[in-house]
């Protein structure tokens, strides 16, 4: 009986990050057509070529149905009711004194200030709030390196050749329904390059905020590291509670050449939606990156715990002989949320070599589903992937799902994949408390525990916030 | 002991040879004459163990320079399936499990590979069988791990008086035991042993391979070798190991830097 | 006669299925090239489900006439796990599309908990095999299926298996032939305490594409199922295998493990594994391993050095990794005649 009054206590902890701040925006009419799409790109300043592309997207993607294939409950979107373009107004700044004191208001409470920052941890801050880049920083100590860290928008204009060479080139606009969708309205997001054997001396980090009611938002994220060079990325969300349904649709591309390692992080806990499942976060993400050289590396790292819904396989595809690719996912969803997440393992070269480390947790009402592509063409000579998926499920009511699929056409290649079902056991939680643990500290260690493999994986100062989320998310959900 | 007239079962001259192409044996010279019983020791890394891949034919080892004669045919022309049927034997220091496989099958598929090698006539089911319940009996066997897969949850000293049973069976001309006391209880190794030394007879030598000097004792070896950094460094008597015991290798390694 | 109509897959269950137009260009059905009954259809859920509650309804009556069934199966029989299918006549085709039920019964035995069945489309033309048991509460029943493709006529067969309270359901099955074919297989855990032991092996050869999928439904408490899987990619082929675990609300303190292990013996073989989990309830225990992989050297090895030359060695190893998956002891001979096929196969397909 006790169990389920702390139970209950904690499935109701509610977002803690729902509020608003209020700034003026500047924001297309609701609805998409080829004039809103000449209107986002004459806003941001774009050349013809960028335009184009846009509109070859649009086109292409009038004429793409809904994918419905995911293990996933979705309302009928109305795309024409989606605000595709809002701005701040004051949304060129020279220094961090002209930033929207609203804004700095909000990561202030969201304890991420620009300035706190700036000195922590030399991390460097490209803070997007809707939908454009307000605030760079160490862009000048970055520089001196050659390593271009800027906006998009920025990069299009500014780096037109390195844009045109590799955008689009991961994630092509017909991949599917949102990346299209993405293609053609893309707002901002951000562009890095590492030239040749730099090895990035501080974690890049971009915090999103989702802020204007009704706004999709259509992050556009590309990171090349070119040959024998290293960068480590981080991504990091929070967003005010709303009781309409946002639509995300990010599309994230990395590039890794011979002998370049990549590593991008994320921890995501936009709103949720309410404990009945009202409102909510609709996260439906195009992330894959290619180790295109030999020797090349990337890793994928997430803590994915908010969102109502959430869709996104990031991926890798392992081109180059010798070329790495890791995902290392915690997945937590709780009340009404639905989480339909993975990754795909494209294995082209000899000896590459993969592995997948999935930890999904489901509380409430929620389903988590795991799915995942390990595909070894024929020249993948020597190739090996390693998958473990587990799921943890707390309580009676939630789902937890595992949809893997292996496909080998190559007789030397080695895959294994495990996966397993359980749930906190009163022994382990008797000992604990047996030990004065009380019961939610005592899920929350057996739930750190339960992760350790992931979050292990994350930059520190990233961690303490994964925790953190979890502890918020799960503390004390035990059936 | 050692028998007049003769030429040797195994001559192994000037072998070079390793894993890809980082050599472990640097230059190895070994002879074994039939009848005999040698033992070849040193530390983990000196290379005992690659020797005894190499002679058994392991896919993955690379001569890259010697030779290696073997009842006067070249053994690295043959395949391991060949070098088997000649008569050479290896007792696995880590044997291999094959789920599914059963110890029956197996061992009556390799008794008759290796008769018909040799162009004797398979063993008709009775024989075969009480034969191996008399090699079962020996080494204090169930019958029913020929019913089980090979090696397949077989407990450390299973597998090990596993192999022995296999050598039994296939009665070799020359038995490679690499570690085969290592992870055996005083017991087990006293029943291993005694498997060995009841095969011990004029016509079969042993060549096996260790680092504890005490099962010198029990097998009481014709020659005692030290291996150190992929050579044999240092031939003698029993009492070479005893003075290993007493001195340990670092002596033997400093005297070796010393020449 | 208001017979289901069997329809393409739905949207949701087409992930079971793999592109047979490498394979079989005319068969595709996209294009609309091929007529609509040659391709091979599979059961949807909703039809399943459907079936399943008509079954499930009418057990009480034994010879009850089951229209609503595909095909118009004459008749579905609660029986105590004995012979269960023995009522339909050897050849039956029927009306509407050109779908066929050819099945031999190899025999029956006397031992009462032992039945055996054929599934082999040998007419000159795609055929539909559709077999429903239900397993009475207690019985325990074990069922060799062997199944054989034809060249050029696409087979599909769909079982369905309702275990009922207690019941004990072992299935030993094996896919093999020089054709297409595909293969449902439902499991449904429908009693409290109820069991089912599924072990499969999918066998190819030069231009075969076999699919199993097999669906595991645990409806209530305590259930229990073990799946093991071999498949083995050989020549140009296709072998794909979908196996689905699903544990509803109600089934808790269940348990499930699925094992599927391929072999990749050609460059020119596709193997597809989804080993796949559907978990509604906390309190179970459920997982599945997948592996896939070349025959393992150091094995192939071990037997050399005990002279078995490299194809026996080959042969056995190969053979091993089937055979792992049948219980050593078999007290029934039925799956040995399963064995000694495999072992045919693999014999001939080494040499």
């Amino acid at each position: 009986m006790e169990n389920n009054q702390v139970l209950e206590h904690y499935l109701d902890t509610e977002y803690k990050y729902g509020f608003t701040s209020d700034i003026d925006t500047e924001t297309a009419p609701a609805g998409l057509s080829e004039d809103i799409i000449r209107f986002i790109s004459q806003k941001k300043e774009e050349p013809d070529w960028m335009l184009e592309r846009r509109l070859q997207a649009y086109r292409r993607w009038k004429e793409m149905p809904e994918p419905a294939w995911a293990k996933l409950r979705i309302e009928k979107i109305n795309f024409d009711q989606i605000i595709y373009y809002a701005a701040p107004k004051k949304a060129k700044l020279n220094s961090l004194d002209e930033l929207d004191p609203e804004i700095k208001a909000t990561f202030d409470k969201l304890g991420i200030s620009l300035e706190e920052q700036k000195m922590l941890a030399g991390v460097a801050v490209d803070a997007v709030v809707d939908s454009v880049s307000v605030a760079t920083t160490y862009k000048a100590k970055l520089a001196e390196l050659g390593i271009i860290f800027c906006p998009l928008s920025e990069a299009i204009r500014e780096y037109p050749e390195l844009v045109k060479k590799y955008l689009g080139t991961v994630v092509p606009p017909h991949d599917n329904f949102y990346a299209c969708l993405n293609s053609a309205v893309f707002s901002d997001g951000s562009f890095v390059y590492v030239p040749k054997g730099v090895r990035c001396p501080i974690e890049l980090s971009t915090y999103f905020r989702i802020n204007t009611m009704n706004t999709g938002q259509f992050e556009r994220t590309l990171i090349i590291a070119d040959e024998g060079s290293y960068v480590s990325y981080l991504e990091g969300c929070t967003a005010p509670r709303r009781d309409e349904n946002q639509l995300h649709a990010a599309v994230v591309e990395l590039i890794a050449l011979e002998g370049a390692e990549i590593k991008y992080s994320t921890v995501q806990n936009w709103y949720p939606g309410d404990k009945h499942g009202r409102g909510g976060i609709y996260n439906f993400v195009t992330k894959r990156g290619i180790c295109k050289g030999a020797y090349s590396k990337i890793s994928w790292t997430q803590v994915e715990t908010g969102s109502a819904i959430t869709w996104k396989y990031p991926s890798v595809i392992l081109k180059g002989d010798h070329s790495v690719g890791e995902f290392y996912s915690v997945a937590v969803t709780n009340h009404h949320q639905q989480a339909d997440t993975g990754t795909k393992m494209i294995h082209l070269g000899a000896h590459t070599r993969s592995v997948i480390i999935s930890k999904g947790i489901s509380a409430g009402q929620s389903h988590n589903s795991y799915r995942g592509l390990v595909k070894f063409a024929r020249t993948a000579h020597k190739a090996r992937n390693y998958s473990q998926c587990d799921s943890l499920l707390l309580g009676p009511n939630c789902g937890a799902h595992t949809f893997p699929y292996i496909e080998t056409n190559c007789p030397t290649a080695v895959a294994e994949h495990e996966a397993t079902t359980s749930k906190i056991s009163d022994d382990q939680l008797f000992y604990l408390r047996q030990r004065g643990l009380d019961l939610e500290k005592a899920v929350a260690m057996i739930v750190g525990g339960y992760c350790r493999e992931v979050l292990q994986h994350l930059p520190m100062e990233f961690a303490v916030e994964a925790r953190k989320l979890l502890a918020i998310s799960l503390e004390g959900s035990v059936g | 002991m050692i028998p007049i007239e003769q030429k040797p079962l195994l001559e192994i001259r000037n072998l070079t040879a390793g894993v890809e192409s980082k050599p472990i044996l640097r230059g190895l010279n070994l002879t074994i004459y039939a009848g005999e019983t040698h033992v070849v020791m040193g530390q983990n890394g000196s290379g005992k163990s690659t020797l005894s891949y190499v002679l058994a034919g392991k896919p993955d080892y690379v001569v890259m320079e010697g030779e290696i004669w073997f009842k006067g045919k070249n053994l690295l022309e043959m395949s391991p399936e060949a070098r088997a049927g000649e008569g050479l034997f290896l007792a696995f220091q880590y044997p291999i499990e094959i789920p599914g496989l059963s110890m029956g099958t197996f061992l009556k598929t390799a008794v008759n590979e290796v008769r018909a090698y040799r162009g004797l006539p398979s063993l008709d089911a009775r024989t075969f069988l009480a034969l191996q319940r008399e090699k079962l009996a020996e080494l204090g066997l169930s019958s029913d791990i020929m019913g089980r897969s090979v090696n397949e949850g077989f407990s450390g000293g299973e597998k090990k008086k596993n192999e022995i049973l296999q050598m039994a069976m296939l009665d070799p001309d020359l038995a490679i035991l690499d570690e085969t006391d290592s992870g055996l209880d005083l017991d087990a190794i006293k029943q291993v042993t005694a498997g060995i030394l009841k095969m011990k007879n004029s016509q079969r030598a042993f060549l096996i391979i260790t680092h504890y000097p005490q099962i010198v004792e029990y097998l009481q070896p014709d020659k005692v070798h030290i291996m150190i950094n992929g050579r044999i460094e240092y031939s003698g008597g029993i009492e070479l190991a005893a003075l290993l015991e007493k001195e340990g290798y670092e002596y033997f390694k400093l005297q070796s830097y010393q020449n | 006669m208001s017979s289901i109509q069997i329809s393409s897959p739905s949207v949701k269950e087409s992930y079971k299925y793999t592109s047979i137009s490498r394979l079989w260009p005319g068969l595709g059905g996209q294009n609309g090239t091929a007529h609509h009954s040659e391709s091979p259809i599979a059961l949807s859920l909703t039809h399943l489900a459907r079936a399943v509650s008509e079954i499930l309804k009418h057990l009480s009556d034994p010879l009850l006439q089951f229209s609503l069934l595909p095909h118009n199966i004459s008749k579905i029989q609660s029986i105590g796990g004995l012979d269960a299918f023995q009522n339909f006549p050897e050849h039956l085709s029927l009306e509407g599309p050109q779908q066929i039920y050819h099945y031999q019964l190899l025999s029956t035995q006397s031992h009462s908990n032992f039945f055996n069945l054929l599934v082999r489309s040998t007419l000159s033309q795609p055929a539909i095999v559709n077999l429903y048991a239900v397993i009475d509460p207690g019985k325990n029943v074990e069922i060799q299926l062997d199944c054989v493709s034809q060249q050029a006529f696409p087979l599909t067969v769909n079982v369905v298996f309702v275990v009922l309270e207690g019941g004990h359901l072992h299935v030993n099955q094996v896919l093999r032939g020089c054709g297409l074919m595909r293969c449902n297989i439902f499991v449904i855990l429908h009693g409290e305490g109820s069991q089912s032991h599924f072990n499969g092996v999918v066998l190819s050869g030069q231009e075969t594409h076999h699919d199993l999928a097999l669906e595991v439904r645990h409806l209530a408490r305590e259930t229990r199922s073990l799946q093991k899987v071999r498949i083995l990619g050989w020549d140009a082929s296709v072998s794909a295998f979908g196996g689905k675990i699903f544990v509803a609300p109600q089934a808790p303190l269940s348990e499930a493990y699925l094992e599927a292990r391929s072999l990749a013996l050609s460059e020119e073989s596709f193997i597809y594994g989804r080993p796949f989990l559907e978990i509604y309830t906390d309190n179970v225990r459920c997982s599945h391993g997948y592996t896939t992989g070349s025959l393992d050297e150091n094995a192939l090895h071990y037997l050399r050095c005990r002279a078995i030359p490299e194809q026996i060695a080959r042969q056995l190893l190969i053979q091993a990794f089937v055979k792992d998956i049948f219980p050593s002891s078999a007290v029934n001979t039925y799956p040995q005649y399963l064995i000694s096929i495999l072992e045919n196969h693999i014999c001939n397909a080494v040499a």
